[in-house]
């Protein structure tokens, strides 16, 4: 029996659920007053969301020199906060598709925040590369368009191309793999509503008149095991083709071909912090403790563990090949770096992302709510200063000394980052208010082999096995 | 088991021909107008695919037409006069006028290129006996002094505006009445130069006969002529050959920056200073001096010493050489403290008799007595001190003296202030400032209402010189003439022709030319070339025993902290301070831009404990003299101990908008004629200040904390040897060159050059790092200013910058200049990351920038391994579409309709947000290829030079086509063994080639640069 689980796993749905209880369960929190809290976060989101689009604006009317980049550091926090928000959106692809295939029920709880946090992610990262331009108002000359320029065509050389391409594969996958999954579940909440209410319209049209026949189902699971096969790959070929861009370049820091796995594990190492951020907050207000378990976060904190040691580890690779391979001006970067003057932000990147985590071999603290609330705030500012020292730290020392500078943000830099964490808050208490936080279908469909009854059952199963009866002891 | 057929219809049953004709169709019933949709192979003519296109055409079309509008704007035919086009203008090509800068201090024969009826850039004149072609950073920015819109724009009498009629009137009626009156009437003036107007004032002096002509100069040099009235019994700065002079020993001289006429120095100098394989000599360059200046910089031998101690050593030096070539000694000085350093010195200047020239930058007579003294024991004048007199620095201390106790006691009653501007400039500020609104007249000649001319009743502005009509004289015999490029902007007059109908005289400035060089030979010659040279070479002896009589060795002394006040190469005496292109030119020594600030040693530094800056320097109040003042620190290696220097020429107040409260004043802090003074204090205030640096980082050894870097690193930059591994072997310094070179391969090919390959070739032993490349680069490209703030944030737009790295001992370094432009990498990093193809190779070797296509993601700027690509951070020329920046005041002088008027309309003006950089001057490339396809022939080895190339006075860099095997840019790539390029090991094959720096030097360069950096350092701010 394919079905059959240990009993011995924890049941990653608690409560003694029912089905029906599921539905009420999830749909309530898109239904009712709206709640004081929700509103007043909104409202907060919203302002800062403004004040990071008034900073856009003061941008595009001034100019980039109202940044702090200068002639040595042509990028600093534009592209920094690029692949920052662009690896939080990891770990949303990355439950959705490579956990599926590898049939990870424990998915089924967080999947739905997570690909929502990385369309909403991947919004406030394109922010960046576009905004970041001198002539934004050309911004379409990237677009490998039929034009009347002559015979203008981009250059497919660049890493930069490759990364409007890698961009916008990503984020239209990743939407349509999210809303594939929303439509049986906005089915599910037209159902709860009274028929032929404006509620009831709106999300009819949204589930596309879901009626839940077996052929829809069908279609529905095979389109969702089709874009989880196009997904995976994307999962390690978008941050591959963002490292790229520093990959392929001759800056010393930049130039190592580290870059790609060093990067894919850092996203997915900062994706997975941001989920835990977001879902130990949700979980508690939105009273999901039974579908979001202490077994969830515990999982989550093991691959925490795992690619902060894989980032980790590329760190010191990075270092030992920079000595090993005698190119001088890569030994220096690199000494620059934790020795120069901005040794302050190596270390925070080292504690933060390789020291930290290694925590989490303990499960007392992998399973304690408040640490892992902790850890995945360090990682996701030990995440951000990564990007900060790969790209200044490299940018603001390199060949020539007589062009060495050192890098200074800007209120208009600060103040659009700061926005975009409010575009990303904003959307997400949208998504929470209105579309279901929680697979429903997905979760109903492992109720009944990892939920606390079917342990029971389970229990019940192999009472007589010898196995079952010592370890029961 | 046969199919059971199903049938609509007798036709479907029968299966008829038109059936079938049907039932293929899509629609079965006939539609009206679908034969347009049928194939056009069967003979209907349009298909479904030109339909298609039909409509696409159609939809674009009414899209394009309906939303952009093309506003048809009126042209009209340029420059007729009447029906005829003036001759001599043709639209696009531009016509050179023969003028000659002069400033008071130097003077430069140009070539001023005009286009369209505006002058746009100057250029050297190479046919002129002295400068050779060669310019300075000063006369290259005087073209935007031209279209300065704080220039007065007619007379002003207070503040009202009068017509020049009413002007001459007034002004007339009070100098008559002052004169009948018995009162003084004073005319204050620079250093004129121009014959024209010293007949004016002798004509104004003969109708008033209280009339005197005083002339001064802001920083001084009246002991030289003082000195001479004793030593060669006239008082003239006599010419300097220092082409002919094996050893050079300068003493606080910055001749090649800002000592007299640093351009023909420069040249005369540079001659000597380059060794090759033919020629491996080059002369010795000893240079005693407080502050670091370009000139100590080129020197081989540096010899700190404080200003006081310049005397001691000058004494020393004259003991020495006496007791070797036989003279009298000068007794009861002080020993001088480096006694091996003179030993040296003496020792190479008694070897080279009358090949030899000993110089002094300092206004102090007895110093000058004592450096004539030397080179009259030497035997040096004739040969190379002659007695030709160059007629700068014409001011009189005694005489500004005279005058202002004449002011104090009321004797003036009128003066006329020309290229005068003593409140600012004089230590006498004071009693002008009180004494001026008390006089019957005054009158200011200046171009603006500056500090004095504020105060004066009248002020009635002279011309810019390239508006004008002049003659000048800067050496004896040699006439030099100043012609209009357009005709004056504003309702201004020369000051020739205003004084001399002050005199009562109608005239003009034209005819006082005319007249003055009737005697000249061809008007129309002369103008063309621009000079006449009526060589006079006068004897000249030097009465050595007079001389040392004059020297009085005890005096002198002076006690605790000195301070040493120096011009800067770029600002000079402040004159041009609003000139916005000289204020942002960095210092070649500090790399600092739009400040002045106390320079302090590095050994000071230490002692305090003081943090070593990068961009933030903390204020220091500086007290001598019984005054004080708030400047920032900044660390000057090279200062002698116990010694500071502070530069003149900032703290303007009533410059214009570029140059007012930039840096602070300190003329009213000297005492007359004496540029240092002594018992200092400096006290550290604990406030901070930003300050415009380039270059924030000094040596190429870096940090304290940090590993060194091997000596191959130093030499992927900057390669050096002595003369003599350099006469041992023509690749002294270059060594790793041939090894780098078998190295170099590629998996990908090279990028063929069929005709011409560009390239630049920058010879760093004749570079002396005086910048003048950097302006003509900013003039050429219209590469735009940006102001303290941008510069103080890293965003500054030179295309071209001079690198400066010092090394050896921080406390007398030596100091390595490196021009650095786009280096044109045949292997482009810049060229793979752009994404849109903005940045390209061109089949002729030049890395181009296409600034329409540039969405400005400055990847190709982080990809650069030389950081010469500049991006518009903000909108510098005025574009209407943006928004104004409001912190850089300085970067809105493009702001200016009548600023623009500079621009060269050759080179595209860069919109905000593009990444622009070196281009090579392409346009003088494509202009240089269209004359010779005109003229029907190839191009010429030096048909095509880039303005870097041409405003050097040092012939620096050489431009040219490498793949000309005659090419002089050829033979320097490819035959001259110390050309080596940067980073060559990295494969980035660069068009640009430098040439190691030779020194004449006995020891070998230093292995390791000296640590001079700190890490904590970053914040600058005294603890």
């Amino acid at each position: 029996m394919s079905h059959f689980e240990s009993p011995l796993r924890e049941p990653l749905i608690t409560g003694n659920k029912t089905w029906k209880k599921i539905t009420d369960d999830i749909v309530v929190n898109t239904t009712g007053d709206i709640k004081p809290l929700w509103l007043i976060a909104t409202l907060i989101s919203a302002a800062v969301a403004a004040f990071g689009v008034f900073c856009i604006g003061w941008e595009v009317c001034y100019g980039i020199g109202t940044w702090g980049a200068n002639k040595t550091v042509g990028w600093a926090w534009d592209i920094t906060n690029f692949v920052w928000w662009i690896g939080i959106g990891h770990a949303g692809t990355l439950i959705s598709a490579i956990l599926l295939l590898f049939r990870q029920k424990w998915r089924t709880g967080v999947n739905r925040a997570a690909e929502a946090m990385t369309i909403f992610a991947v919004v406030c990262a394109g922010l960046f590369p576009v905004f970041h331009m001198g002539r934004v108002w050309d911004a379409f000359f990237i677009f490998p368009l039929p034009n009347t320029r002559g015979p203008l065509w981009q250059n497919f050389n660049s890493p930069l191309l490759w990364d409007v391409f890698a961009i916008s594969t990503y984020f239209s996958v990743s939407l349509l793999f999210w809303y594939t999954g929303l439509v049986p579940d906005f089915g599910t909440i037209r159902d709860q509503a009274k028929p032929g209410s404006i509620r009831w319209k709106i999300y009819n049209v949204l589930s596309f008149g879901w009626v839940g026949e077996a052929k829809h189902w069908e279609r529905w699971e095979s389109l969702s095991l089709i874009l989880a096969g196009l997904s995976t790959p994307l999962v390690l070929s978008v941050h591959t083709i963002v490292s790229f861009d520093f990959a392929t370049s001759i800056v010393p820091g930049w130039h190592t071909t580290i870059l790609p796995p060093y990067f894919v594990a850092g996203a997915i190492f900062s994706g997975f912090a941001m989920v835990l951020t977001l879902m130990l907050v949700a979980r508690k207000v939105m009273n999901l403790e039974d579908y979001i378990t202490i077994a969830h976060v515990e999982s989550m904190n093991k691959i925490l563990l795992l690619t902060g040691s894989m980032v980790g580890t590329a760190y010191l690779t990075e270092l030992f090949v920079a000595w090993y391979s005698g190119s001088m001006y890569e030994q220096y970067a690199f000494a620059n770096r934790a020795l120069g003057p901005l040794a302050w932000s190596y270390w925070t990147m080292m504690f933060c992302n390789l020291i930290f985590p290694q925590f989490f071999w303990s499960k007392k603290l992998r399973r304690s709510i408040a640490f892992t609330f902790f850890t995945s705030i360090v990682v996701n500012i030990g995440m951000w200063f990564e990007r900060f020292v790969i790209i200044v730290t490299s940018l603001y020392r390199d060949y020539l000394p007589s062009s060495w500078i050192d890098y200074r943000p800007t209120w208009v830099e600060v103040g659009i980052y700061v926005g975009t964490g409010g575009i990303f808050m904003t959307l997400f208490l949208l998504f929470s208010r209105f579309f279901p936080v929680v697979a429903i279908a997905e979760v109903k469909s492992i109720l009944k082999i990892s939920g606390d009854q079917a342990r029971a059952e389970q229990w019940d199963e192999v009472k007589d096995d010898d196995v079952y009866k010592t370890l029961e002891k | 088991m046969s199919e059971i057929k199903y049938w609509k219809s007798l036709e479907e049953l029968n299966e008829t021909p038109e059936y079938k004709d049907k039932a293929s169709k899509e629609f079965q019933e006939e539609i009206p107008g679908l034969d347009m949709f049928e194939s056009a192979s069967e003979g209907s003519g349009t298909d479904r695919r030109d339909f298609l296109k039909v409509m696409g055409f159609s939809v674009s079309a009414a899209a394009l037409a309906a939303s952009c509008k093309t506003p048809v704007k009126k042209a009209v035919p340029y420059v007729f006069n009447g029906n005829e086009q003036i001759p001599e203008v043709v639209p696009g090509v531009a016509d050179f006028y023969a003028t000659t800068y002069y400033d008071g201090s130097s003077f430069v024969n140009l070539v001023a290129k005009v286009r369209e009826g505006r002058p746009i850039k100057l250029e050297g004149n190479t046919d002129a006996p002295f400068t050779k072609g060669g310019t300075s950073a000063r006369s290259q920015a005087s073209i935007l002094s031209l279209y300065d819109a704080t220039r007065l724009k007619c007379p002003v009498k207070g503040n009202k505006a009068i017509s020049w009629n009413q002007a001459d009137k007034e002004i007339t009626s009070k100098l008559a009445e002052i004169n009948a009156a018995g009162g003084k009437i004073a005319i204050l003036t620079g250093s004129l130069g121009s014959v024209v107007t010293k007949k004016a004032i002798e004509k104004l002096k003969v109708k008033y006969s209280n009339a005197v002509h005083v002339a001064y100069d802001a920083v001084s040099q009246y002991a030289i002529r003082k000195a001479n009235t004793i030593s060669l019994g006239t008082g003239i700065i006599p010419s300097y050959q220092f082409d002919k002079a094996n050893v050079i020993v300068g003493f606080n001289c910055d001749f090649l920056g800002t000592w007299l006429n640093p351009v023909e120095f420069a040249k005369q100098y540079a001659t000597n200073r380059v060794p090759s394989k033919e020629n491996p000599t080059m002369s010795r360059h000893h240079q005693f001096q407080s502050a670091m200046t370009i000139t100590g910089a080129s020197a081989d031998y540096r010899y700190p010493i404080k200003p006081s101690e310049e005397k001691l050593a000058l004494i020393a030096l004259y003991n020495a050489v006496a007791a070797k070539v036989g003279g009298s000694v000068i007794s009861g000085a002080k020993a001088f403290a480096n006694k091996a350093a003179i030993d040296k010195v003496a020792g190479e200047l008694a070897a080279n008799k009358g090949r030899s020239l000993v110089v002094s930058g300092t206004n102090n007579v007895e110093n000058q007595l004592l450096v004539n003294a030397i080179n009259g024991l030497l035997g040096n004048y004739g040969i190379t001190i002659t007695g030709r007199s160059l007629n700068v620095k014409e001011g009189n201390d005694d005489a500004l003296a005279t005058l202002v106790a004449d002011i104090k006691s009321g004797a003036v009653q009128g003066l006329i202030l020309l290229g005068a501007n003593p409140v600012y400039n004089t230590p006498y500020a004071d009693v002008f400032k009180s004494a001026i609104g008390k006089l019957k007249l005054s009158v200011s000649l200046n171009d603006r209402s500056d500090e004095t001319g504020s105060l004066a009743q009248y002020v009635c502005p002279d011309n810019h010189y390239l508006e004008t009509w002049d003659l000048l004289e800067p050496k004896s015999g040699y006439y030099c003439f100043v012609q209009p490029t357009i005709n004056p902007i504003f309702d201004t007059r020369a000051a020739s022709e205003t004084l001399t109908k002050w005199a009562g005289e109608q005239t003009t400035a034209y005819d006082l030319v005319k007249a003055e060089s009737a005697a000249m030979g061809s008007w129309e010659n002369n103008l063309q070339l621009g000079f006449v040279d009526n060589s006079s070479a006068a004897g000249v002896s030097c009465n050595v025993g007079a001389s040392i009589a004059g020297v009085n060795a005890s005096a002198g002394a002076a006690s605790g902290t000195e301070v040493v006040f120096y011009e800067k190469v770029a600002i000079g005496d402040g004159t041009f301070a609003n000139n916005p292109l000289l204020q942002e030119m960095p210092d070649p020594i500090s790399k600092t831009t739009w400040d002045n600030y106390v320079c302090v040693p590095y050994s000071w530094a230490k002692e305090k404990d003081m943090k070593l800056w990068l961009r933030e320097a903390p204020i220091a109040k500086v007290s001598f003299n019984g005054k004080s003042v708030e400047l920032p620190v900044m660390i000057s290696f090279g200062l002698p101990k116990d010694t500071v220097a502070i530069a003149v020429g900032y703290g303007r107040t009533k410059a214009g908008k570029a140059g007012d409260n930039v840096g602070k004043n300190v003329y009213d802090l000297l005492k007359p004629g004496q540029f240092s003074a002594d018992n200092v204090k400096i006290e550290l205030t604990g406030k901070g200040y930003k300050l415009g640096m380039n270059q924030q980082y000094h040596t190429l050894q870096e940090d304290n904390n940090l590993p060194s870097r091997p000596r191959r690193y130093r030499n992927s930059i900057i390669k050096e040897a002595n003369l003599k591994q350099y006469q041992a072997k023509h690749n002294a310094g270059n060594e790793d060159r041939e090894e780098i070179k078998e190295h170099l391969l590629t998996l990908y090919g090279y990028h063929p050059y069929q005709s011409h390959h560009w390239a630049l070739s920058v010879d760093m032993n004749s570079c002396i790092g005086c910048g003048a490349c950097v302006i003509a680069c900013n003039v050429e490209n219209n590469v735009p200013v940006v102001g303290k703030e941008r510069v103080y944030k890293g965003q500054e737009m030179h295309w071209m910058r001079i690198d400066r790295y010092f090394s050896g001992d921080p406390d007398n370094p030596d100091v390595s200049f490196q021009p650095m432009m786009c280096q044109h990498c045949n292997n482009a990093p810049c060229e793979n990351v752009c994404p849109v193809n903005a940045t390209n190779h061109s089949s002729e070797g030049l890395n181009q920038m296409a600034y329409n296509r540039c969405i400005g993601t400055r990847y190709c700027a982080n990809n650069c391994p030389f950081k010469v690509r500049r991006f518009n951070w903000l909108d510098y020329q005025g574009n209407d579409s943006f928004g104004k920046w409001t912190d850089a005041t300085a970067a809105e002088y493009m702001y200016e309709d009548l600023t623009r008027m500079v621009l060269n309309p050759d080179v595209t003006v860069r919109t905000r947000g593009v990444i622009e950089k070196c281009s090579m001057c392409v346009q003088r490339i494509q202009e240089g290829k269209l004359t010779a396809k005109k003229e029907n022939r190839t191009l010429r080895d030096g048909d095509i030079k880039t303005a870097c190339q041409t405003s050097c006075p040092t012939n620096a860099i050489i431009f040219g086509d490498i793949n000309d095997g005659n090419s002089a840019v050829h033979k320097a790539f490819f035959e001259e063994e110390r050309n080596y390029h940067l980073f060559e090991e990295l494969h980035f094959l660069t068009n640009v080639g430098y040439k190691v720096k030779v020194r004449n030097k006995d020891e070998e360069p230093a292995l390791y640069f000296t640590p001079v950096m700190k890490e904590e350092d970053i914040k600058g701010i005294v603890k």
